[in-house]
């Protein structure tokens, strides 16, 4: 295990010292979504509010009607919470991009003519936190505009405009939220052009980064260094495996790298869970690095192995609409064999904030692929350390 | 005391035989050269010795140890140079042998000692920052060494340590060979240069197709061959009737005129004994001698005439 471990330190090391590596493989990938996602993004996507309604009297029936209407749809996508808490932490957490809590006499108050309030928690980005508002505005002005009339009309009016207000508060056709786009813009689905694409070159990079794994096991067998360590008393075995962990290593600090830049830089909503998203990172690049060793198996030379394996992740990411987006409508079912399909349906999947059981069945198809991937590479690893049959 | 041994060893691919049944052993505190042309076996040999390939029969034993039943055990008492500059040019030379020192399971104030230890004796300890894209290849040949040296094995090998080289880093390599053997290690050298192994070497192996052909100190291998050496006479004067006694003399095998007949050369079985009477024949027809040399057979001859071929040619 020591000498794995030494291995993948001296193995970074030598990362960290190859500039054009690092460019290539941190610098293009954010230059590449920079441009493709600037060039496409003209839609706002909804906000995802975290809602606990905590308020059992009178009005509740209309608060439901409310949020539950398929008129702010577009503009407003729940996510349910179990106590005001936990709004907040969904918010912090970033799963939430704004959060409400429905205080518990809410009704009480308002009925009874006092000052009542829903307590909002704004989040990161700017405009979902302008969407959210504007349609909580426009169902406070909307109540307002009833309370008033009651108080008018007198309380005999109370039970009829209290039954009246879920179809009038839910008019939310006056809120104007921009979406310019045209109907290409639906290509991206759930997600809006630069979490697409975004998300299309983090597994395209992370397949790349896999590769490094294979270039460098060649590139020590061709220098001698691979036979050096064949003879040193330590386990061979755990140096490749060392130089292989190295290599992922380096394609997780490049998703590290793409997640953060495109987080802070391009203002991407990743969808906030983290774990997943590093699962699914880690199974491209296991995927990705296994596919690069099965093929330098059998490539006779370094060139080879590269020309190979780059053809194979472009077709791959073309085949699954990471170039041109909505390919997969006109090739049909080709998309899901790449492994850039599911790893890119998965993360999309969390970046629309999709229920976490559905989410699953994509990582589960691409695990599998790692995993029968994975162990071809075991069974031909051989031929690409071995400097003699 | 024997420190390697091969017993039987042969090493085939598919109906190829490699490495022939190859019995021999070399003795602690030697430098022992392995020769042989290309494809005869002699990387083969090496990297079986040094446990990066297999026997097919047979069993290698160092320092007792078997290679097929304790590698890690044989490992552990080698330092391999191989031919390739086997070394990371995106490290340091430091990081370089401190990487493969922490392999061998050297730590902490050892292991810093040892990285020292081993850069000044290759004399890159003012360097040992640098990259070894900054080196000359001499530079890296020795970096090359660092690297098997650093936890002081018994058995050295080194396989054409001296490969494409200046003068100068070949003498400061061939000189830390000697040192390396003072200091206690059993060294293994291949090259294809006969002079340095003719330099360096207390005993040789030849090897070839696979067999090895001949084995000992290079009085050994003479005597074997029964080589002969040559003296040659440069010469004024007329050399006619001295010529005819020559080549009388029955310890003279051949003698032959060059340079338009200003010099003899006389080819004799062992030169020591029938130097003299050559001397007086000389003398006894008025020949004036300018200058008498003698030529000992080496290692390029000797390997010519086991094999049939020059070691360079191949």
């Amino acid at each position: 295990m020591r000498a794995c471990w030494i291995t993948v330190y001296y193995e970074l090391l030598k990362y960290s010292r190859m500039r054009s590596v690092l460019i290539i493989l941190i610098g293009l990938p954010l230059l590449l979504i920079l441009l493709l996602g600037s060039a496409f993004d003209r839609e706002i996507k909804p906000a995802k509010v975290a809602l606990f309604v905590d308020d059992q009297g009178e009005m509740r029936s209309g608060i439901d009607t409310f949020w539950s209407d398929e008129s702010i749809a577009p503009y407003i996508k729940q996510l349910p919470a179990a106590s005001e808490k936990e709004v907040q932490d969904l918010v912090t957490e970033g799963i939430a991009d704004y959060g409400v809590y429905i205080p518990s006499g809410f009704s009480k108050r308002l009925l009874a003519g006092e000052e009542a309030t829903w307590k909002t928690f704004s989040g990161r980005y700017g405009e979902k936190n302008m969407a959210a508002d504007a349609v909580i505005n426009s169902y406070m002005t909307n109540l307002n505009l009833q309370l008033a009339a009651m108080a008018t009309l007198g309380p005999d009016q109370m039970a009829g405009r209290s039954q009246a207000s879920g179809s009038v508060e839910t008019k939310t056709s006056g809120i104007v939220i921009g979406n310019l786009g045209t109907e290409e813009n639906q290509l991206f689905g759930p997600t809006n052009s630069m979490q697409y694409y975004s998300a299309a070159y983090l597994i395209m990079f992370l397949l790349f980064g896999g590769m490094s794994a294979a270039i460098a096991l060649l590139d020590q067998k061709e220098s001698g260094t691979l036979q050096r360590l064949y003879g040193l008393p330590s386990s061979f075995g755990a140096n490749v495996f060392g130089i292989i962990v190295g290599a992922a290593m380096l394609a997780a600090l490049q998703a590290l790298v793409i997640i953060s830049f495109t987080t802070f830089g391009y203002g991407v909503d990743w969808g906030g869970h983290f774990f997943w998203i590093a699962w699914i990172c880690l199974l491209t690049t296991a995927a990705g690095s296994a596919l690069a060793i099965i093929i330098a198996s059998f490539a006779k030379t370094r060139k080879t192995m590269q020309t190979l394996f780059m053809i194979l992740v472009f077709v791959m990411t073309f085949l699954s609409g990471g170039m041109m987006a909505g390919i997969e409508n006109m090739i049909g079912n080709a998309s899901k064999w790449t492994i850039n399909h599911w790893a890119n349906v998965s993360l999309r999947a969390i970046m629309s904030g999709s229920d976490t059981g559905s989410v699953w069945h994509e990582i589960g198809i691409l695990a599998m692929i790692a995993l029968i991937l994975s162990l071809f590479a075991v069974l031909r690893l051989s031929k690409v350390v071995k400097q003699y049959g | 005391m024997n420190l390697v041994s091969f017993h039987e060893v042969v090493k085939k691919y598919d109906t190829s035989i490699i490495v022939n049944h190859l019995t021999f052993y070399i003795g602690e505190g030697e430098i022992f050269g392995l020769l042989g042309p290309n494809g005869a076996g002699k990387s083969t040999t090496i990297s079986m010795l040094s446990g990066l390939l297999s026997p097919s029969a047979g069993d290698i034993t160092v320092d007792g140890f078997s290679i097929r039943k304790q590698p890690l055990e044989v490992k552990r008492r080698i330092g391999l140079v191989p031919q390739e500059l086997a070394i990371y040019e995106t490290l340091t030379a430091r990081e370089n042998v401190t990487f493969f020192a922490k392999l061998y399971g050297l730590r902490g104030k050892l292991l810093r000692d040892r990285v020292e230890e081993a850069l000044q004796f290759v004399g890159l300890l003012e360097r040992a920052k640098d990259m070894p894209s900054t080196f000359s290849g001499g530079m890296k040949r020795r970096l090359n060494i660092a690297c098997a040296i650093m936890h002081r094995p018994r058995l050295i090998i080194m396989d054409e340590p001296t490969v494409g080289i200046d003068p100068q880093s070949r003498n400061h390599i061939l000189e830390s060979v000697r040192e390396l053997n003072r200091l206690g290690s059993t060294v293994i050298y291949t090259s294809h240069y006969m002079e340095e192994v003719d330099a360096i070497c207390s005993r040789i192996g030849i090897l070839d197709q696979g067999k090895l052909i001949a084995c000992g100190t290079k009085e050994e291998l003479k005597r074997q061959t029964g080589q002969e050496e040559k003296l040659i006479f440069d010469i004024d004067g007329r050399y006619d009737a001295a010529l005819l006694e020559m080549k009388e003399h029955p310890g003279v095998k051949l003698v032959e005129e060059r340079d338009n007949g200003h010099c003899l050369e006389v080819t004799v079985k062992e030169s020591s004994s029938i130097l003299q009477d050559l001397l007086f024949i000389t003398q006894k027809h008025g020949i004036t001698l300018r200058k008498l040399s003698r030529i000992e057979p080496n290692l390029e001859s000797l390997f010519l005439q086991m094999t049939g071929r020059s070691l360079r040619d191949e």
